[in-house]
């Protein structure tokens, strides 16, 4: 079967070697043909403080404001630093954004890891990762009460609630769709087996997905959960060509690009696009075709690729019509 | 006299439905429609109203149904293309002040910079609504101390380029907020005070919220208020103005108000009767005292009430129209009173 598709935006400065500012204006209409094209869903990764001089838009409101430019498409954050916001809030503000869209929000959910933009935003930053996975886990379960129960009370041991409306309620019941990312084979994945709708991974080379699959379906089978009703995603890079040599072009641009804002490379020139070429899908259709048929035999059902070359629509085009829907 | 800006009229948006006696700002909506709601806001910004404002609450009016106020500006902002977009008002007990400076700033950038930054301390009667999204709420004297600093930290990420702040309730360091807001030097920063709470020397903080707006902000703001309630809070905030070295005139006011319009006087008393029978229990069994801070009437009625407020400097309104979801007091005031004040300056 096709896997599913979504696509990342890149809603922070240079998000390609293409672009140096963000621009509203481009990446929604990015998103209106992503919508055309078949996409299922664009997300927008929740960042403070990322890309080139730390631009980048902030997520809800850019989801939100996507969600009235678009009918079909689903929005969702990829994903939500659970440090960063209220979780009680995070509930109301999904309810809404589910209601004003009629239904087309992922609720994507992490624990939270970028210490800087803790530091710099004045959000207490939770050291021990055992006690955000504690948090995670803690304010997923409020979130799921104030969805569901009406008025909904919590006692926990980091968040509470008492007598909290989250109305009106949710198009989607019980709840929006709940994506939770991440690759953690002892807590992260608990979470997941026990809360996720979908759970999403950034990109892996196949053997490590299936290898994170084994240890997802012991976690379901420990807490009873259906591993088939889990959707398998993989969030991934994605430079599509016609040849082999603009391939390289575009490629060594965005290597350069990374080189000038991450600032570090200690990698020569072709190791450097060795190794991109190999942690991510690049190259020609042929040559993306057939690594995507690898993932999917690994056990990937749907996609949410950033494309390097944004804002062309080249590979955005051909890895909807010419690859994932071969 | 110095010339005074034209008045420009904007409308407080129905994100909760009141009737039933659930709240008075929207005495006759039964239930949110969200579809409805987006061709008014289309329309009324066709018809000239300058602005919408939204309420930052959790739960209000009927079956504690309202919309995220952040969620829904942003929202609008793709439903709408020229009118600004305001809270009314942002609760900084809700969100941390350096991610408001950053939803701010995106906002602004998405708008093409439309928004109006209405930020609030939060009152006692809000304790409750605070504390049940899990929230710790502050006594009056930290309140205010909390606000002041949280209103410092929003302008100084949209307009300093890594600053750091340390203060008693929030810190910052080195906060990048990029991109800025489009709106040079920043958007535009609100601040009110309620009814006539302000002018009364036995209320607490009336001097501190004075004295917070004079230091910090573009524009003031009351909820209803009436005429003379308002030249007194006026007069105070006039006073606390000059005691802070700030030229009054450089502030804009701004009436926060709910209105009753029609075409005729007699249609404007059937409105008040279908009012009173779908709210019953008092809140408007006395329509002598509500029009005191109300403007009702038809359209003469009306001009001259909104004429009063002018006279007083106030030349931003916020309205309620109350017989929404009929458009009909809308389209009403566009049609018979706007023009009066159209290019007056």
């Amino acid at each position: 079967m096709a896997p599913g598709f979504s696509v990342c935006l890149p809603a922070f400065a240079g998000g390609s070697a293409f672009t140096r500012a963000v621009d509203w204006g481009e990446l929604e209409s990015y998103a209106r043909d992503a919508e055309a094209l078949g996409y299922s869903c664009a997300w927008i990764a929740d960042h403070l403080i990322l890309g080139h001089e730390g631009g980048e838009l902030e997520a809800w409101t850019a989801l939100s404001a996507l969600a009235a430019a678009t009918t079909k498409l689903r929005v969702g954050p990829l994903v939500l630093g659970n440090t960063h916001r209220n979780p009680a809030l995070v509930a109301k503000m999904a309810a809404t954004l589910d209601y004003l869209s009629a239904g087309r929000v992922n609720l994507g959910v992490g624990a939270g890891w970028y210490e800087r933009e803790h530091a710099a935003y004045g959000l207490p930053f939770i050291a021990s990762v055992g006690e955000r996975m504690d948090r995670l886990d803690e304010a997923i379960r409020l979130m799921k009460a104030m969805f569901t129960a009406e008025p909904a009370t919590f006692q926990g041991r980091f968040y509470r609630a008492e007598g909290a409306a989250c109305q009106p309620a949710p198009v989607q019941r019980p709840w929006p769709a709940l994506w939770i990312g991440g690759g953690g084979e002892r807590r992260t994945l608990r979470i997941v087996a026990e809360h996720a709708d979908a759970w999403n991974l950034p990109a892996v080379d196949p053997e490590t997905y299936e290898h994170k699959l084994e240890v997802l379906r012991g976690h379901c089978a420990a807490v009873g959960r259906d591993y088939r009703d889990i959707e398998k995603t993989m969030e991934t890079r994605v430079l599509v060509t016609d040849g082999s040599r603009s391939t390289d072009a575009r490629l060594a641009a965005w290597l350069n690009y990374w080189r000038e804002t991450a600032g570090d490379t200690p990698l020569g020139e072709d190791e450097a696009v060795a190794r991109v070429r190999g942690q991510y899908i690049i190259g020609t259709v042929e040559e993306c075709r057939r690594k995507v048929r690898g993932y999917v035999e690994a056990g990937v059902e749907h996609f949410t690729p950033y494309f390097l070359d944004y804002p062309s629509r080249t590979s955005l085009e051909l890895f909807a019509t010419a690859i994932v829907q071969d | 006299m110095a010339s005074r800006p034209a008045p420009r009229f904007g409308l407080a948006v129905p994100i909760f439905a009141g009737a039933g006696g659930a709240h008075v700002r929207t005495p006759l909506l039964d239930r949110l429609d969200v579809d409805h709601l987006r061709r008014a806001l289309v329309e009324a910004e066709s018809l000239g109203y300058d602005s919408l404002w939204v309420a930052d609450h959790f739960q209000t009016g009927r079956e504690a149904a309202i919309l995220e106020c952040w969620t829904f500006m942003s929202w609008v902002s793709r439903v709408t293309t020229t009118m600004r977009i305001g809270s009314i008002h942002l609760a900084h007990l809700f969100r941390n002040p350096a991610l408001t400076a950053k939803l701010a700033a995106t906002l602004d950038h998405i708008s093409g910079g439309r928004l109006e930054f209405f930020y609030e301390a939060g009152s006692p009667a809000s304790r409750r609504e605070v504390e049940s999204y899990g929230f710790g709420f502050l006594d009056d004297a930290d309140r205010m101390a909390a606000f002041e600093e949280a209103v410092r930290i929003v302008k100084l990420m949209w307009t300093e380029d890594r600053p750091s702040f340390r203060g008693r309730f929030y810190s910052i360091d080195r906060a990048v907020c990029y991109p800025r807001p489009i709106q040079k030097p920043h958007p535009p920063v609100w601040i009110g005070t309620f009814g006539d709470r302000a002018a009364d020397p036995s209320y607490g903080l009336a001097a501190a919220q004075l004295g917070a707006i004079a230091k910090h902000a573009d524009g003031w703001n009351s909820t209803p208020v009436s005429v003379d309630d308002a030249a007194k809070v006026l007069k105070a905030l006039s006073k606390a103005c000059s005691e802070a070295g700030r030229p009054f005139s450089s502030l804009a006011l701004s009436l926060e108000t709910e209105m009753l319009i029609a075409s005729s006087a007699s249609r404007v008393r059937e409105l008040q009767g279908l009012i009173e029978r779908r709210n019953p229990g008092g809140a408007f069994a006395d329509w002598a005292r509500i029009g005191q801070s109300f403007v009702i009437g038809d359209p003469p009625a009306v001009t001259r009430k909104i004429e009063q407020y002018v006279e007083l400097g106030i030349s931003r309104f916020m309205i309620w129209f109350m017989d929404y979801p009929s458009l009909d007091g809308m389209r009403t005031f566009a049609a018979q009173v706007m023009p009066y004040f159209r290019g007056r300056a």
